[in-house]
């Protein structure tokens, strides 16, 4: 399989364009959908960030009088069973995912591009031991993981980044390893070589400015994944423990009260949804606009 | 009119002077997709990533310290512990400890319920069929949706039959499975009522989880099915396919689209973990009795025998299935049989 | 005679979003039966597009804005109707230009041809393989009833052409378009597939469309030729008349501008330039406008003195061995086979030689070329710069010698960094030795004068460069620190006939001016006859056959030199080329 299809499974099976490696597309229209993705992100980001200040009530004062309120003028998005606001913990519960999703991706990005360079430039033993080890990882599924580690070792946000980081190294891995042996393979490296430049200015020369692209593709793939991971635990039981505000808990909080109160599950449902949606459209149109540059 | 062809040149006598027999027909039509080799070396690899993720099991109940602990209930006095620990040679060398556990693990003297007292392996392979059974419909429905809206994607005329599928399918493809479980349940079970919340039984009970994982599955397949078609359209053999005067309806589907399963049917592949990830969540979210729901309540009871036992059956079913989906890859392309 | 094919004005349009390319331009041609018809002309003349539009295989963008293709007196393809009627396809037979990617890598041979047969003829699977053997046993393949049950993965390129042109012939047409049949192909392979075409022609009495480049397999093959340029037919008429006598400019810089076996080699080549705006840019200076050709002309001749045997050899190659791991037998513990590419050859470099290394592919004269200047390391036998082996050089040594050997890449794409500009790329070598930023920059548009390039190319990326140019920029590279030899590997390969002429002059000129010694790989006799002093044959890793040019190429003492010899087009009149499968 080339390496452009390499990466294109890669990205596709985290959940990425598919289209990533289709060359030659050229876009003359304006960016809208990636316009707006990229405005809802923002908006997620700085509710989250300014949680404190803009939020009308304390996320965690309970109010037994006004519990199960439908939304209105003075709950927006209602009350839950205990009287919290739901949309003061909408916007506090942003918090863990983002923090998670941002910390996880640099780690996870960190191993996967050291140990991809490696692999990818010295090839022989250390790529072999490399590439059995992510695979071996791989077939752990990510969620089974992370939920062995976290009972093992305890559920908090740390734990969290780390089981996050460690499952998704081997996407950064495998896309910057091969793009390392793909660009090894046109002659210009060779050049270089021949003009008597050393591997690690070759390196910085040829191989790092390609990579660079791609690797904003693959830590916008990586941080949707990270954030569903989050969310995915949150909602187990497993991640972020009541009661700090946390979209995952908010939905399973709910579960049990939809007939009555679909409000509760719903508003952080869609916040939730609105951060994964523009974080996709986001890496689609990034995919698609580098795929155009690196052909 | 239609023209005269002419009729096959005289000059060229037939090759074969022996008629052809049976056996000859059958040896040139038929051929075997794999080579030994190729299976060999995939179920070589299967058992090295089943024994690597065993090890990585292991070394992270050793890396808590006490694993004896880990193994006992909460409750469990120090003569019990010690017990355990006596039992699985946690006392014993590390290398020791190491052989036992694998041991154990093939024999399958695994430590049993802390809850049940049943033997953890047997409690969990009781859930199997829930979870086959799910998982199964799951991807079956995931992908023939995915493979039929890819296809239609890429070869309609239209465009706004071609781009609408694939913008809602990019939505889908971003929503959780547990919030796409929560708002089926808030529709089909609490507002008109037409299907079960939860649990087992009648085939309406399975259809909101199959859906659920279905819209796993669907739009990943269905956008690289779409780009790999579009992409294979002007690869030259199809060229060669239409000039040998095929019908455009024949050459899309034998030359082009059969072709473009490889990649997706690898890309179900490297899901496969992702599935086995969103069935976990999809059986706790509609209480479905499988391997998925019984690991998350192990885990969260505490219960290690059994979410250990989980864990690694999980992980042999992920091998088992990629195996699988590597040996229909080697069918789709030959050239991947070395 | 009532001509099988008539294209009368035909027009194609693609709109591009820089504006509507017109690829062909009031086009007339025709083909009666019996008869080889050559469409000769460079890249982007519309010469393919011509040929695909006859079977409806335009790509999607292009359109036929007027003139008529008719088949047996009927029209069959006009600017209302794109698309060939289905059922004339089974009057024409498509060869493709590369066999490999025009076999479906997916099924096997027999279930490719069954599909190709008519319906009638398939009645059942053993009516599908009679016919199916017949099919190979006539365009000449052995053990056919093995190759049914192969994947096109499994054939060789001349195996998998012939596969082609079995398709093709599935359906009885009547007319067989080859569109560079054997531009993929070896040359002995591609004598063989010419030959073949030819007997299909006289034993079918099919009409036969045979599209090329190369004048010489046209000269060969066809009994008439069309001269195709920028989508208008310059010049046509007999084969012989046209190509030994051109009449229009065009196709006498075309002829001119071939090396080949049939000219002397001290005759300087003559560059030509295309009349067009934007392919014009090609030549020295990029200068030519107009739709004179204008001769690159060379002011002098290849000197040719003699290489003084006593001088030590700068570089030499001493009974190298190299071999690759291929994938093993049937169990994965089982040993890999392993592939011998270069088997105890010895070759030396001395300073003022040019040395032409001269095979078909796998023959090993790349990875002989690749040990040479330190790319791959033999397995055995040693390489040596100067007289002492490389292995051996301390380290100021082997920057002497990664100074002093430079290489020049065959695919000049691949061989510039498509981010970084064209002067970083020829100061590369001298930014790793160290040279200042503005010594450097001087010695850039130094280099650029001298391979013919306006110092403003210097700010340009690679992708806003023609081949020829971008071929260029990799000569300036090499030349960068002075060296006393170049390696290249099929440095004109890539290159339409045109441009292959200014960069052969272009290395001429240099090993002239500058007495630096070359080392040339090529498939191509010609190019080795124009380019080298001595020349060494080799054949699966060997060397058969070694000498001064003029004694090799005119009294070969190898078989293998005189079948390659033989092959070659342009040599009509040889000894019978023997089959090889």
């Amino acid at each position: 399989m080339s390496a452009g299809s390499s990466l294109k499974l890669a990205l596709a099976a985290e959940g990425g364009s598919p289209e990533a490696a289709r060359p030659g597309r050229t876009r003359a229209r304006r960016p809208w959908g990636a316009m707006i993705a990229g405005a809802v992100f923002l908006i997620i980001v700085l509710g989250t960030v300014l949680a404190p200040l803009i939020a009308p009530y304390e996320p965690n004062q309970q109010n037994l009088r006004d519990m199960l309120e439908p939304p209105s003028g003075t709950h927006w998005f209602g009350t839950d069973v205990l009287g919290y606001d739901i949309f003061t913990r909408v916007l506090h519960g942003g918090g863990p995912p983002l923090l998670v999703g941002v910390s996880a991706v640099l780690v996870a990005m960190i191993i996967g591009v050291i140990a991809g360079i490696a692999a990818g430039s010295r090839g022989g033993w250390l790529d072999n031991l490399l590439g059995r080890i992510a695979d071996i990882q791989m077939s752990i599924p990510g969620l089974i993981l992370a939920l062995l580690v976290l009972v093992l070792f305890g559920t908090n946000l740390q734990n969290v980044i780390i089981v996050i980081a460690i499952e998704s190294w081997p996407l950064h891995f495998r896309v910057v390893r091969s793009h390392v042996q793909s660009v090894s393979q046109h002659t210009y490296v060779e050049a270089s070589r021949l003009a008597g430049m050393g591997w690690r200015r070759t390196m910085i020369r040829h191989i790092a400015p390609s990579a660079l692209p791609l690797l904003a593709v693959t830590g916008t793939v990586n941080f949707a994944g990270a954030v569903l991971t989050e969310a995915s635990l949150s909602y187990l039981g497993m991640g972020v423990q009541p009661p700090t505000a946390d979209w995952g808990v908010m939905i399973s909080d709910g579960q049990t009260q939809l007939g009555a109160a679909w409000w509760i599950s719903v508003f952080p449902g869609s916040a939730l949804l609105a951060l994964l949606l523009s974080t996709q459209v986001i890496g689609d149109y990034l995919a698609d606009r580098f795929s155009v540059a690196s052909d | 009119m239609v023209l005269q062809h002419p009729a096959p040149p005289a000059t060229a006598a037939p090759p074969t002077p022996s008629p052809l027999t049976r056996r000859d027909v059958l040896r040139t039509t038929l051929r075997s997709p794999v080579t030994l080799r190729f299976v060999v070396t995939r179920v070589l690899a299967g058992i090295v990533a089943v024994w690597g993720a065993v090890s990585i099991v292991f070394l992270m109940i050793m890396a808590t310290g006490n694993p004896a602990q880990v193994m006992a209930s909460e409750e469990a006095t120090q003569e019990e512990i010690d017990r355990i620990a006596r039992l699985y040679g946690f006392d014993r060398p590390i290398f020791v400890q190491y052989l036992l556990f694998l041991r154990n693990l093939v024999t399958g003297e695994f430590p049993n319920s802390l809850y049940t007292d049943e033997p953890a392996f047997s409690v969990v392979l009781a859930r199997v069929p829930a979870t086959l059974l799910l998982s199964v419909t799951g991807v079956a429905l995931g992908s023939v949706v995915g493979l039929l809206v890819g296809y239609w994607c890429a070869t309609s005329r239209f465009r706004l039959a071609r781009v609408v599928p694939m913008k809602l399918l990019m939505v889908l493809q971003s929503t959780p499975s547990f919030l796409l479980g929560l708002l089926l349940i808030l529709f089909f079970a609490v507002t008109w009522k037409l299907l079960p919340t939860s649990g087992m039984g009648s085939w309406k009970n399975l259809v909101m989880p199959a859906v659920t994982l279905a819209a796993y599955v669907a739009p990943a397949v269905a956008r690289l099915f779409r780009s790999t078609i579009r992409e294979m359209e002007v690869e030259e053999h199809v060229a060669t396919a239409t000039a040998k005067g095929l019908r455009p309806r024949t050459v899309r589907r034998r030359h082009i689209a059969v072709n473009a399963l490889g990649p997706v049917i690898a890309l179900i592949g490297m899901q496969v973990g992702g599935i086995l990830g969103g069935a976990v969540i999809t059986e706790q979210v509609f209480a479905w009795p499988g391997v998925g729901q019984l690991l998350v309540n192990a885990v969260n009871t505490r219960d290690f025998p059994v979410a250990l036992a989980g864990v690694i059956l999980i992980c042999v079913g992920f091998v088992v299935a990629s195996l699988v989906v590597d040996l229909v890859v080697a069918i789709i392309n030959p050239r991947s049989r070395a | 005679m009532e001509p099988l094919l008539q294209i009368s004005g035909l027009e194609i349009d693609i709109p591009t979003r820089r504006g509507t390319v017109h690829a062909v331009r009031g086009l007339d041609l025709d083909i009666a039966r019996g008869e080889i018809v050559g469409l000769v002309g460079e890249s982007g003349s519309g010469k393919s597009m011509t040929a695909m539009a006859v079977v409806g295989l335009l790509p999607p963008a292009a359109r036929i804005t007027a003139g008529t293709i008719s088949l047996g007196g009927r029209s069959i393809i006009d600017a209302r109707h794109q698309d060939l009627q289905q059922v004339r396809r089974h009057d024409v037979g498509v060869v493709f230009q590369a066999p490999m990617k025009a076999l479906n890598p997916r099924m096997m041979v027999g279930t490719q041809l069954r599909e190709a047969l008519l319906r009638a003829e398939r009645p059942n699977l053993r009516a599908a393989m009679v016919r199916s053997l017949e099919l190979l046993d006539a365009v000449g393949i052995n053990r056919p009833m093995e190759r049914l049950r192969q994947y096109p993965h499994e054939l060789s390129g001349g195996l998998a052409q012939r596969v082609v042109i079995a398709l093709a012939l599935a359906r009885h047409p009547r007319l067989l378009i080859a569109d560079e049949p054997t531009t993929a192909l070896d040359v002995s392979v591609q004598a063989q597939i010419l030959d073949l075409l030819d007997h299909l022609r006289s034993t079918l009495d099919l009409a036969v469309l045979l599209v090329s480049h190369d004048l010489d397999v046209i000269r060969d093959r066809a009994d008439r030729v069309n001269v195709i340029n920028l989508g208008r037919i310059v010049e046509r008429g007999p084969t012989l008349d046209v190509i030994d006598r051109p009449q229009h400019e065009y196709t006498q810089s075309l002829v001119a501008a071939m090396p080949s076996l049939a000219r002397r080699r001290d005759l300087a080549l003559v560059g030509l330039h295309r009349p067009s705006g934007a392919a014009a840019a090609d030549g020295a200076g990029a200068g030519g406008t107009g739709d004179a050709p204008v001769a690159d002309l060379d002011d002098g001749r290849p000197v040719d003195t003699p290489v003084d045997q006593d001088l030590v050899p700068i570089a030499e190659a001493i009974d190298v061995h190299k071999a690759f791991a291929l994938p093993g037998g049937r169990l994965p513990w089982r040993p890999a086979h392993r592939r011998t590419a270069v088997e105890g050859v010895s070759v030396s470099i001395r300073p003022g030689e040019s040395l032409g290394i001269v095979g078909e592919s796998g023959s090993g004269k790349t990875t002989l070329a690749r040990m040479l200047v330190g790319l791959a390391e033999p397995d055995s036998g040693e390489i040596r710069f100067d007289g002492r082996p490389v292995t051996a050089l301390d380290r100021e040594a082997r920057t002497t010698w990664r100074r002093d050997v430079q290489f020049v890449f065959q695919d000049s794409t691949s061989a510039l960094d498509p981010r970084r500009t064209v002067a970083d790329s020829i100061g590369e070598p001298m930014l790793a030795a160290g040279v200042p930023a503005t010594e450097r920059h001087r010695r850039v548009v130094e280099l650029l004068g001298e391979v013919g390039l306006a110092e403003h190319f210097g700010e340009r990326r690679p992708r806003q460069l023609s081949g020829g140019q971008r071929q260029r920029v990799g000569i300036a590279r090499a030349l960068a620190l002075d060296p006393r030899l170049i390696v290249a590997d099929e440095p004109v390969s890539a290159l339409d006939v045109s441009v292959q002429a200014t960069v052969l002059n272009l290395l001429n000129r240099l090993r002239r001016r500058r007495n630096v010694a070359y080392a040339i790989i090529s498939h191509d006799l010609g190019v080795i006859s124009y380019l080298c002093t001595t020349v060494v044959v080799m054949y699966q890793g060997k060397v058969v056959d070694a000498g001064p040019v003029e004694q090799v190429l005119t009294e070969p003492s190898h078989d293998y030199t005189r079948m390659l010899l033989a092959a070659v087009p342009g040599a009509r009149g040889r000894v019978a080329v023997p089959e090889v499968i």
